[in-house]
């Protein structure tokens, strides 16, 4: 199945224990590394409205599955005290957040700026492209290589991610393989 | 002021502070995408 | 013939000896890896006690039959304590797939009165085995990922 979701309907879902049925969490940040081209984790809140937050974090590795209703993990053991994560989960910089960046081609076309992820659900989350804001107004989909260099303010893709802007998450999944092929075979 | 007065103040600054709570609580639970840049 | 949660709820606990009623069924609890009906859940509030299944005289349509009163005892532990709070009935609860997809709400769960084995979910319209139970718990039921295919779209 594969059904791209923006990572930012991830934030609030429950994470669910597979064989104790229970919520044990809710979803606060999702985290992503553009330069390794993966979700490195979730960081947490507690179940209920006006719960706080929640101390422990999930890992990436930790994740049983990322559904469109629930994250799913084996059991509660899987949410672990930020001093035993990884660093990029346990303290995220939100302030070299990618999202906001501008997109911008080598050649030095402007595609828009960050506005959202997409991500493969099903799995562990696999994130194939960047949701923008277009310069004209509107939002866009791009695909994205596998890995991508990312420092500065800007993000720096492809020449061809021009001919691969499409409107919808649909149009995306069905771009994806042809953009990844292209490239390949530059 | 009289007593009705002082009920009414009380409740509109009980109900306030509650209001204030939910948005700070809200706030602190609110979430987001983080996708780091590189260190350089 | 199969028996089913919505069916028994509320069905008398009756003595064999005495043929005193101890009290009615109020909810199933399951042994989810085990696919079973773990203990009956008489009675409510303060006042529920369980009996395992092994403790039963017998699942009948009419009536549920232990030996005597004392097949009744009180929870022994949170998980027990949950379940005779309701927590845990399964009835009612959401299902979801492991890969985290909602299938729908459990409608009704089939098992076999003779032995207590779980033989089938009912989510809307379709009947999915027990066998693919992997947990069920305060919040939802999981079920394995070969539901995946019928999983509702958002």
């Amino acid at each position: 199945m594969t059904l791209l979701v923006n990572a930012s309907q991830i934030t609030g879902l429950p994470v669910v224990t597979v064989y104790g049925g229970d919520d044990v969490a809710e979803v606060r940040d999702v985290v992503y590394s553009p330069g390794a081209g993966r979700l490195v984790g979730l960081t947490l809140n507690k179940r209920g409205f006006l719960a706080g937050r929640r101390r422990e974090v999930l890992p990436a590795e930790a994740i049983h599955a990322i559904g469109r209703d629930a994250v799913m993990v084996s059991d509660e053991s899987s949410l672990v005290l930020p001093e035993d994560a990884p660093d990029d989960v346990a303290h995220p910089d939100a302030d070299r957040n990618v999202v906001g960046d501008d997109v911008l081609t080598e050649g030095g076309v402007s595609l828009g700026t960050v506005r959202d992820l997409a991500l493969l659900v099903g799995g562990t989350g696999e994130v194939v492209g960047y949701q923008i804001d277009k310069p004209g107004g509107g939002q866009g989909y791009i695909p994205l290589p596998a890995q991508l260099a990312v420092s500065g303010s800007a993000l720096v893709v492809p020449d061809i991610t021009e001919e691969f802007v499409r409107d919808d998450l649909v149009g995306l999944g069905a771009a994806v393989d042809e953009f990844r092929a292209r490239l390949g075979l530059r | 002021m009289d007593a009705v007065q002082v009920l009414v103040l009380v409740l509109a600054l009980l109900l306030l502070a509650i209001a204030a709570f939910v948005v700070i609580q809200r706030r602190r639970r609110a979430g987001g995408v983080i996708a780091t840049r590189d260190k350089r | 013939m199969s028996d089913s949660f919505r069916q028994c709820a509320g069905r008398k606990v009756v003595s064999r000896t005495s043929a005193q009623a101890l009290g009615t069924v109020t909810h199933l609890l399951v042994d989810a890896p085990g696919r079973q009906v773990a203990a009956v859940i008489v009675g409510k509030g303060k006042k529920a006690r369980l009996v395992d299944w092994s403790a039963l005289s017998g699942f009948g349509p009419d009536a549920v039959m232990v030996g005597d009163d004392s097949a009744l005892r009180p929870p022994a532990d949170d998980r027990e304590l949950d379940g005779a709070n309701g927590k845990l009935e399964l009835v009612g609860k959401r299902v979801l797939t492991e890969r985290g997809n909602e299938l729908g709400s459990l409608a009704d769960v089939s098992f076999d009165p003779a032995t207590g084995a779980l033989e089938t979910l009912r989510v809307g319209d379709r009947e999915i085995p027990a066998d693919t139970l992997l947990g069920s718990g305060s919040y939802a039921v999981i079920v394995d990922d070969s539901q995946e295919a019928q999983a509702q779209p958002a």
